[in-house]
């Protein structure tokens, strides 16, 4: 069968797959760091995003119709395919349970308090199964479906906070001083690299001459939306109280003040629910999906459940505590940027300094 | 079967909400007040709504049919050496099970303030259910009275109390602080924080004006006026009237309505010494008039002239009263040179808390009376006393 995905629905994939854990634990983290400059430190992380799509295009025109992971064999030969298929398969993996167990610390204390935490990883990993099994097609139609949803409510939730903000915040830009906006740049320039998944899903482009296009408008909306329900966010509950809390931007999102729609957090848990979801999908397809490359099985499904598995297991034994998270998440940051950002710059070179056929 | 399986692993998620708790098991919180006993404990007051009593009208406004009998909210009382300790002796009497999520209002009550809310506060911004945009209150009376709430317009403190901030019932003071404002300040510069200050009216609960704290602990509290020119100063009045005194008539006053106000401020550094000079622009209608004069354009020009002169004075009053009376930045003009001026911020803020006494600044007021409402000669101007 073959795999393809609308251009559309990847620049959907990718948006949600960054936006959604881009708004849950990271703000808190740049706006701490960075005070009122926090839109520079997101700028400096989308400029790094956008020298990843450039890295990647420039492979992509190179090696035309193949991923990382192939374009590793064709330089290295098979060490290399299976030295960087590893490689990007554990990157892949940790974003993984990351995200499993973002979405765990953000559904048990806020809205299951009472549930063990292990059963919200259980049922997640679950559907997760289900829905990798079924394919890309049905991961892209799953984009489609839910990018509305998180768009509009986003939008009805910036509306209704927006009484209540108030908009002196952004002087002293440099408040903390340009050592705290590179630190807080940390978590912006981690999810905006993690564009580098689209390096997967170019080969299965349904319009190959829109790559550039498909990789760059995801970035591009990003740094805007997010930039804007930072600034919602810091309006509302200020720079300091936005800088303390575990989930800021949900906070924020429960202080509309109009009398009829009041509490519209449920709303933004929906969008984390969805996006976040969503996010656990695509990265256990690529999982798999470079499993399968990195040993030239002949089907990625084999490998599906068993990195389910693996992946609530890690989710679920590796932190102690939320904190635990929060602060792997701190030191994170230049792991994950080694594999999105120096691993496809290494293969870039390398590719140039020896000259290879395709 | 391969399509039933899924089917059949869809089921494991519809088992519904199996744990759901009725209205009736709830107890609804919607104030919380605390206050200190002795020197250890805290007492926690919780008002809780009757769900009874409140079925179908709303519960400021009487209570429908059955209202006048059964009370509208209960207060229940726990005392321990923490606030979570308080709350679990209240919920080990309660049938219903306390539910933090409509919470308000938060009330501190005078001995707790004294001695300084932070460690309350931890408790009210970690646990599960209160919302950031409940309303903080400061009293000095007893914090039970004003939960329990016997007045006559409102009967329900929580109620009176959103119901004044929404609609902004009361002009001068529509600076009532939401709890994430309320922290927020308390963290910035100055660690400055202000709350509506509660007090008793005759038979009503009112609010009387803005208590302001350091670090936490009470240290003043403004009344309506001073609050009023408080916030001038932060430009977040757009309201309120203010009274000027007759130029040929003792004790006589115009009162002028102010429509619109806006503040503006400019930072300078001489000498290694801020300077801040403040413009505010208004805009105000006559409201009253005793003076017995016809209101010409050259009348108004004075007025305006007049009402310049009091303002600048009021707000000029206030600011003596930060740098001399308590030496204590609570007008911020740290957070505002911060923001204007972040350089020379840098240079004094190590001394900050020295310097800030001496600072100088000015007030200029530029006002513009716009119109007279509905009457342009009073009636005063047209009987015989006038033309005397």
């Amino acid at each position: 069968m073959k795999r393809t995905i609308h251009c559309r629905q990847l620049i959907f994939l990718l948006l949600l797959n960054s936006l959604s854990t881009g708004l849950m634990l990271p703000p808190a983290l740049i706006i701490k760091e960075a005070g009122p400059g926090f839109w520079l430190s997101c700028l400096m992380g989308n400029v790094l995003g956008n020298l990843v799509v450039i890295i990647i295009l420039l492979l992509a025109k190179k090696f035309p119709g193949k991923d990382p992971i192939e374009i590793s064999e064709s330089i290295f030969g098979k060490v290399g395919r299976i030295a960087f298929g590893l490689l990007f398969t554990f990157l892949f993996l940790e974003i993984h349970f990351l995200a499993l167990r973002e979405l765990g610390e953000f559904i048990k204390p806020l809205l299951l308090p009472r549930t063990p935490l292990f059963f919200v990883l259980l049922s997640t990993i679950l559907v997760s199964v289900y829905a990798v099994n079924s394919g890309l097609e049905i991961i892209g139609r799953m984009a489609d479906f839910i990018m509305p949803i998180v768009f509009f409510s986003l939008i009805i939730i910036l509306l209704i906070i927006s009484r209540s903000a108030q908009w002196n915040f952004f002087t002293p830009i440099l408040d903390h001083g340009w050592e705290g906006i590179i630190r807080g740049a940390n978590a912006p320039a981690l999810w905006c690299s993690e564009i580098f998944l689209g390096a997967f899903f170019l080969p299965y482009i349904k319009q190959q001459n829109k790559q550039a296009l498909c990789l760059f408008t995801p970035l591009f909306l990003e740094g805007i939306i997010s930039f804007i329900t930072l600034a919602f966010t810091i309006g509302v509950l200020g720079v300091e109280m936005a800088g303390r809390l575990k989930f800021p931007v949900f906070n924020a999102s429960s202080m509309g003040r109009a009398t009829l729609l009041q509490q519209m957090d449920i709303f933004m848990a929906a969008i984390w629910i969805l996006g976040v979801s969503l996010k656990i999908y695509i990265y256990h397809y690529v999982t798999a999906l470079s499993l399968q490359k990195t040993f030239n099985s002949q089907s990625y499904k084999p490998f599906v459940l068993p990195l389910a598995l693996l992946a609530g297991l890690f989710s679920y034994t590796l932190f102690n505590s939320d904190i635990d998270l929060i602060e792997f998440f701190k030191k994170a940051g230049v792991n994950i940027l080694f594999f999105t950002f120096m691993l496809p710059l290494l293969l870039l070179l390398s590719s140039f300094i020896r000259k290879v056929k395709r | 079967m391969k399509k039933v399986i899924p089917i059949l692993l869809i089921l494991i998620f519809l088992t519904g909400c199996w744990d759901k708790i009725e209205l009736e098991d709830q107890a609804i919180i919607s104030a919380i007040g605390v206050d200190q006993i002795g020197k250890e404990k805290v007492k926690v007051f919780l008002q809780i709504l009757n769900p009874e009593a409140l079925g179908g009208a709303s519960p400021g406004g009487g209570g429908g049919g059955g209202g006048e009998k059964k009370k509208g909210v209960f207060v229940v009382t726990g005392t321990g050496r923490t606030m979570a300790e308080a709350i679990e002796k209240i919920s080990t009497s309660s049938p219903r099970r306390l539910f933090m999520g409509q919470t308000k209002v938060i009330i501190f009550g005078g001995e707790l303030r004294k001695k300084g809310i932070t460690p309350v506060l931890d408790w009210i911004e970690r646990v599960y259910g209160i919302r950031y945009n409940a309303l903080v209150f400061t009293t000095k009376e007893d914090v039970n009275k004003i939960m329990e709430g016997k007045f006559e317009l409102g009967k329900v403190s929580f109620y009176t109390l959103t119901r004044m901030n929404l609609l902004q019932t009361i002009q001068t003071v529509p600076f009532t602080q939401t709890l994430t404002k309320f922290i927020n300040n308390m963290l910035l510069t100055e660690h400055i924080s202000y709350a509506g200050e509660l007090g008793l009216k005759g038979k009503n609960l009112a609010i009387k004006g803005l208590g302001v704290f350091q670090n936490g602990v009470f240290i003043q509290s403004l009344n309506l006026e001073q609050t009023m020119d408080f916030m001038r100063l932060n430009n977040f009045a757009h309201d309120g009237i203010i009274p000027l005194p007759c130029p040929n008539k003792k004790g006589s006053y115009i009162t002028v309505r102010i429509e619109n106000e806006d503040t503006t401020y400019t930072t300078e550094m001489k000498n290694g010494k801020p300077r801040l000079d403040f413009e505010i622009n208004t805009v105000a209608l006559v409201e009253s008039t005793q003076c017995g004069k016809r209101l010409t354009e050259k009348e108004l020009k004075n007025m305006e002239k007049e009402l310049n002169k009091v303002m600048q004075k009021r707000v000029k009053s206030v600011i003596k009263m930060a740098q001399k009376d308590l030496k204590i930045d609570f007008v911020g003009f740290g957070d505002k040179l911060k923001r204007k001026n972040f350089t020379a911020w840098k240079e004094v803020q190590e001394n900050w808390g020295t310097l800030f006494p001496s600072i100088e600044s000015s007030v200029k007021v530029k006002s513009t009376i716009r119109g007279v409402e509905w009457i342009t000669d009073p009636i005063s101007a047209n009987t015989n006393e006038d033309t005397k």
